[in-house]
C-alpha cells in the first residue's frame, strides 16, 4: 500500500460516515498502524543483527582464518604428520581478579570495622580461596 | 471622599474574588481548583510522578485565576488554515503564552527527549534485539484507543490520534502530537498520560497475572550478553538513519533521544551528557509542566469530552499492556520457553517505572529471579515504538 493511498484513507471525512463505515475505517487504520509499527521495528531488529555480525562475527571469522593459514604448513611440502588430528580444550585464562579483590578487600575491612576487631594497620589481602563453610551467607 | 470611594471601587472590581463571581460559570473554575488540589495532592503526598504533575498543577491554577491574564487559549487555537500570529503573541501574550511558544514549537519535547536519551542504557536492547518486537506489540493499545475514539464519533481523526497516543505511555511523545493535531485537548491529554504513567503500578499488575500462569512468571532468562562500546556508539546513529528514513515524521523524536544518548555512551562528551541529564532536561521539565497545565483551562476542560479521553486514555493504557503481554507470550511459545512473558508489560514506554513493575511481579513468584535488565530491553524499544507510532500518525494527519 503506497503512501498516497494511506493519505487519502486518512483523509477521509469520517464526520458523513455511518457507525459501520466508522468501524470498518477505524479497523483498517489499526491493522495498517500497527503493520507499519511492526514492520519498522522489525527492519530496526534486523538492522541491529547484521550490525552486530558485521561487527563481531566477520572480523573473528577472518582472525580465526588467518591463524589457520598461519598454522598451515607451507605450500609444495608435503604434510609429513602421520598423527591423528586431535581436538585438544583450550587452557583456561589466567582471570584479573584485581576487581574481585578489591570489593572483597573492602567488604571485609567494612565489616571488621563496625565489629571493631580491624587491625591498626590495616590487612592485606595474599591469597583467596572458596570456603566449604558455605552456610555463613545464609545466617541472618 | 468620591474619589476615594471611586478608587476602592476600582480596586475592588479589579480583585479575583469579584471577576469570579462575575463569570456566568463561575462553579467550573471552582472545579478547577479543586481538581488543582487533588494533582497537588497526587504530586506531594503520594508523591505520583511529582516532577510533572506539580508543575501542571501549578500551571492550571495560574490559568484559572481569575483576572490574571497570564494565558490566553484564544491565540493558539486558530481556525483551520488560520495561522497563529505570533507577534501578537509576543506583543499581547502574558508570562505563559511566552512559555507555552516552547510546546506550541514542539521545542520543549524535543529537549527533553535529548535529556531522555542521555539518561536512558540502550545497552539490554542492544544484548537483545529481539525486544524490539515487544515494543511494537505494546503500541496496540494506541491504534485500539484511536480507533475507539474515531467509532465513538465524538472526535475527528486528528483527535482521536491524540487520544490514542496517550496509550504511548510517554508524554513528550502525547504531547509532540497533540500539539501538532489536536492543540485544544492538549490539557486533558498530558494530564492523562502523566497521571496513567503515574498509576502504572496498580494498572498493569492484574493484567499482567490474568494474562500469565504461574509456571510462566516463574521463567529464568538467560544474562544478557556484554555489549561492545562499538555497538553502544553505532546503535544511535544507526535508528536514527533507519527511522528517519522511514518515517521521517519520527525523526524529530528519534533524532533527539538517539543524539542524547550518543552524548552518553561516545566518552568524550561527559560534559555534554550530564548538561542534558541534569540542568537541561531538569529546566525544561519545569517550563514543559506549567505551560501544558496552563492549557487546562476552565472552559476547555470541563467537557464530557474530557471524560472520554480519560476513558480512551485507561483503555489504551490497559490494551498496550495486555498486547506486550501477549507478544512476549508469543515470543517465549517460539523461543521454546526462553522469555519470561512478565516483560511484554515493559514494552509501554514509561521508563523505568514499568520494567520495575516486570521485576516486582515476577520475584513475587520467585524472589530469587531478576527480570529488571530483560524488562529495560522491551522498556526502551517502547520508546522507540510509540515514537514510532507518532510518525505515523503525523505521517497521516498532519
Amino acid at each position: 500500500m503506497n503512501a498516497m493511498m494511506l493519505q487519502v484513507m486518512a483523509a477521509a471525512n469520517v464526520t458523513g460516515m455511518t457507525l459501520g463505515e466508522r468501524v470498518l475505517y477505524a479497523l483498517r487504520m489499526m491493522v495498517v498502524g500497527l503493520g507499519a509499527v511492526f514492520a519498522i521495528l522489525a527492519l530496526l531488529w534486523g538492522v541491529l543483527v547484521l550490525a552486530r555480525k558485521l561487527l563481531h562475527d566477520l572480523p573473528a571469522q577472518s582472525e580465526a582464518e588467518q591463524e589457520a593459514l598461519k598454522s598451515a604448513p607451507p605450500p609444495g611440502r608435503p604434510n609429513v604428520s602421520s598423527r591423528p588430528v586431535v581436538e585438544t580444550k583450550p587452557e583456561p585464562v589466567a582471570q584479573d581478579n584485581g576487581v574481585l579483590i578489591a570489593v572483597i578487600t573492602a567488604a571485609v575491612s567494612a565489616a571488621m570495622a563496625e565489629e571493631g576487631t580491624l587491625p591498626p594497620g590495616g590487612f592485606r589481602v595474599v591469597s583467596f580461596r572458596r570456603s566449604s563453610d558455605a552456610g555463613a551467607w545464609n545466617r541472618k | 471622599m468620591a474619589e476615594i470611594m471611586q478608587s476602592i471601587e476600582t480596586f475592588l472590581t479589579g480583585t479575583g474574588v469579584y471577576q469570579l463571581f462575575q463569570q456566568p460559570d463561575w462553579w467550573k473554575t471552582a472545579v478547577m481548583f479543586v481538581l488543582v488540589g487533588v494533582l497537588l495532592y497526587f504530586a506531594i503526598v503520594k508523591q505520583y510522578e511529582p516532577l510533572l504533575l506539580l508543575p501542571i498543577a501549578i500551571g492550571m491554577l495560574l490559568t484559572n485565576l481569575p483576572g490574571a491574564n497570564i494565558y490566553h487559549p484564544e491565540l493558539f487555537i486558530t481556525e483551520p488554515g488560520v495561522d497563529i500570529s505570533f507577534s501578537e503573541v509576543l506583543h499581547t501574550g502574558g508570562f505563559l503564552d511566552i512559555l507555552y511558544l516552547g510546546v506550541k514549537l514542539g521545542i520543549y519535547p524535543c529537549l527533553i527527549f535529548i535529556g531522555i536519551g542521555a539518561m536512558t542504557d540502550f545497552t539490554p536492547l542492544i544484548a537483545n534485539p529481539k525486544s524490539l518486537l515487544i515494543g511494537a506489540g505494546a503500541q496496540l493499545g494506541v491504534f485500539v484507543a484511536f480507533s475507539i475514539a474515531l467509532i465513538s464519533g465524538s472526535f475527528t481523526p486528528e483527535q482521536a490520534a491524540a487520544i490514542g497516543i496517550i496509550g504511548g505511555a510517554d508524554g513528550p511523545t502525547a504531547i509532540t502530537v497533540t500539539k501538532e493535531m489536536a492543540p485544544e485537548l492538549l490539557g486533558a491529554i498530558a494530564i492523562a498520560a502523566y497521571s496513567y504513567m503515574a498509576l502504572i503500578p496498580m494498572i498493569q499488575p492484574p493484567f499482567m497475572k490474568l494474562l500469565t500462569t504461574k509456571k510462566e512468571r516463574a521463567i529464568r532468562m538467560t544474562t544478557l550478553r556484554e555489549v561492545s562500546k562499538v555497538e553502544k556508539v553505532i546503535f544511535p546513529v544507526l535508528v536514527t538513519a533507519v527511522v528517519g528514513l522511514i518515517v521521517p515524521d519520527a525523526l524529530v523524536l528519534i533524532g533527539c533521544l538517539m543524539f542524547g544518548n550518543l552524548l552518553n555512551v561516545c566518552g568524550v562528551t561527559d560534559r555534554l551528557s550530564k548538561t542534558a541529564q541534569n540542568e537541561l532536561i531538569n529546566i525544561i521539565t519545569i517550563l514543559l509542566g506549567i505551560s501544558v497545565g496552563a492549557t487546562a483551562t476552565a472552559e476547555n476542560f470541563l467537557k464530557g469530552e474530557t471524560l472520554l479521553i480519560i476513558a480512551c486514555g485507561l483503555a489504551a493504557f490497559c490494551v498496550s499492556t495486555c498486547g506486550g503481554l501477549i507478544t512476549a507470550k508469543i515470543m517465549n511459545v517460539i523461543t521454546g520457553g526462553k522469555i519470561n512473558p512478565l516483560i511484554g508489560s515493559a514494552g509501554v514506554s514509561a521508563v523505568p517505572m514499568a520494567a520495575r513493575v516486570s521485576q516486582k511481579v515476577g520475584q513475587r513468584e520467585d524472589p530469587t529471579n531478576f527480570l529488571l535488565m530483560h524488562a529495560m530491553g522491551p522498556n526502551v524499544a517502547g520508546v522507540i515504538g510509540s515514537a514510532v507510532a507518532a510518525g505515523v500518525f503525523l505521517s497521516w494527519f498532519k
